[in-house]
């Protein structure tokens, strides 16, 4: 069955990016979410196998909604995007069950690589 | 306080070496993201009677847009990525493939393009510091404003202006072909913060 | 006609003849003071609401108290009479959109100005302030005409 996979960034010229990249890689079952808020509505309705969450956004920051979604779900796949990619911020994602964590600007290469070790082993 | 005592006291050399750093990792995001060469000129660290800031660009009413990122943390200060049309509609060709229509007015698309760009090479900026330094830096999310030069500059500078009459900034132009000075960033740290780096500089 | 650039943070005068110029008023706001009857100008260029949380206050112009007190001051010593003053006033734009009350900056200096002139008893004649976009002024002594120069818009007459 097609995985499916939720966009959550506050910009809609990465989320149509990271789009176009899934879809060079044969996902093309995907949502988008500009925000915490709608993530976390959208991830009860549509149950992504994948999130790539964004850090940094307005209201609610990654983290926060990383939390909110493997309170909903704790097996949810979640890797999290950022320009940061600080030690710090990446232990801490990690800890709370977070799956990866890729920065910007990512190579799509290394981007689906990662995404695809979310999927162990079907294709 | 006055700046050019303070930064006596502080290494110049480390900070221009912090520029130097933070300009290579932010340029060398845009170049990836841009899939085009780009060079840098030696960063500038300048310190400017607020008066004069406006200076550092040709004319305070040429139209430029400038993506503004706050850094807070253990190191509080503003980032600064200014572009002006040329650039701008360079950079929106190379990426989106379209050609801009009326810079006064970019789409959505367009907009969020440079909001991302900014937030990509402060990202890389902040970090290329933090890993250096080992401290502890968030940034917010990018705002835009495209408008009148001087405009947005002494916007995103006045509340330095509280605590000094002078700005301290690390200055970096970079251009895309050998004449033209495209874009640029400038980093503006408050005061305090540069002596938290030099502390953990001593420390390292 | 002799024009005069009021820079960032700083105060001038004119008289018959002369214009004065302010650039790019982003969150700043330019003040601008009239006598009609002898026909002097003054024009401030102010950066900060007030000085609570400010720790070098040397310059009066970079406050809207301080800068309209020394304008007023300033134009009084050329003869202007206060009681005849009266204001136009430009700028205090909120040039990046976000959400944090840290960038409300130029909402608060267009409040500061516009208390500061109440608190003078000068009578505020127009004003074009707030939304978010730069302006440049132009203030002519001759006749106490404001215009209010940007980069999308028509240019305003205050």
């Amino acid at each position: 069955m097609e995985k499916k996979i939720l966009i959550v960034d506050d910009a809609m010229f990465m989320r149509k990016s990271i789009r176009k990249i899934l879809a060079e890689g044969g996902y093309t079952n995907v949502e988008e979410a500009r925000d915490g808020e709608e993530a976390l509505a959208l991830f009860g309705e549509y149950n992504p196998d994948l999130v790539l969450l964004d850090i940094t956004m307005p209201g609610k920051s990654g983290l926060e909604v990383l939390e909110e979604i493997l309170t909903q779900d704790a097996d949810a796949s979640v890797v999290m995007c950022s320009a940061m990619g600080q030690e710090a911020v990446i232990q801490k994602a990690v800890v709370m069950g977070a799956r990866d964590f890729i920065v910007k600007p990512f190579r799509k290469d290394e981007f689906l690589r990662i995404v695809d070790s979310c999927f162990p082993i079907e294709k | 306080m006055d700046c050019e005592v303070e930064l006596e006291e502080l290494s110049e050399d480390f900070i221009k070496e912090l520029g130097n750093i933070g300009t290579g990792n932010a340029v060398s995001a845009l170049s990836q993201l841009l899939n085009c060469p780009l060079e840098i000129d030696t960063p500038n660290l300048r310190i400017l009677p607020f008066q004069q800031i406006t200076e550092i660009i040709t004319e305070a009413e040429v139209p430029l847009a400038g993506i503004m990122v706050e850094v807070f943390g253990e190191v509080n200060g503003m980032f600064l990525f200014l572009l002006d049309e040329t650039f701008t509609g360079q950079v929106i060709r190379l990426v989106l493939g379209d050609t801009v229509s009326d810079f006064m007015n970019l789409t959505e698309m367009e907009e969020s393009l440079l909001l991302e760009l900014g937030n990509i090479m402060c990202g890389s900026y902040i970090r290329a510091l933090s890993q250096l330094m080992n401290v502890e830096i968030d940034v917010s999310v990018p705002q835009i404003s495209i408008d009148m030069g001087g405009a947005i500059l002494t916007a995103a500078t006045s509340r330095f202006l509280r605590t000094s009459d002078e700005l301290l900034m690390i200055d970096n132009l970079f251009c895309m072909d050998t004449d033209t000075f495209s874009g640029r960033i400038l980093f503006l740290p408050e005061m305090e913060s540069l002596h938290v780096l030099l502390r953990k500089l001593e420390e390292l | 006609m002799d024009k005069i650039t009021v820079g960032i943070a700083e105060g001038r005068i004119a008289f018959r003849g002369q214009t004065l110029v302010t650039y790019a008023l982003g969150s700043c706001v330019g003040i601008c003071l009239y006598d009609s009857r002898i026909k002097i100008a003054g024009m401030a260029h102010i950066v900060l609401p007030d000085e609570n949380s400010a720790t070098v206050k040397s310059n009066p112009y970079k406050f809207a108290g301080s800068g309209i007190s020394a304008l007023v001051m300033e134009m009084q010593r050329h003869g202007a009479d206060k009681r005849r003053l009266t204001a136009k006033i430009a700028g205090g734009a909120k040039m990046f959109s976000t959400g944090r009350s840290a960038w409300d900056i130029g909402e608060k200096n267009a409040a500061a100005v516009r208390q500061a002139l109440h608190a003078a008893g000068i009578r505020i004649l127009a004003e074009d302030t707030g939304a978010n976009y730069g302006r440049t002024l132009e203030f002519c002594a001759d006749d106490g005409i404001v215009q209010v120069k940007t980069v999308r818009r028509k240019t305003v007459i205050l």
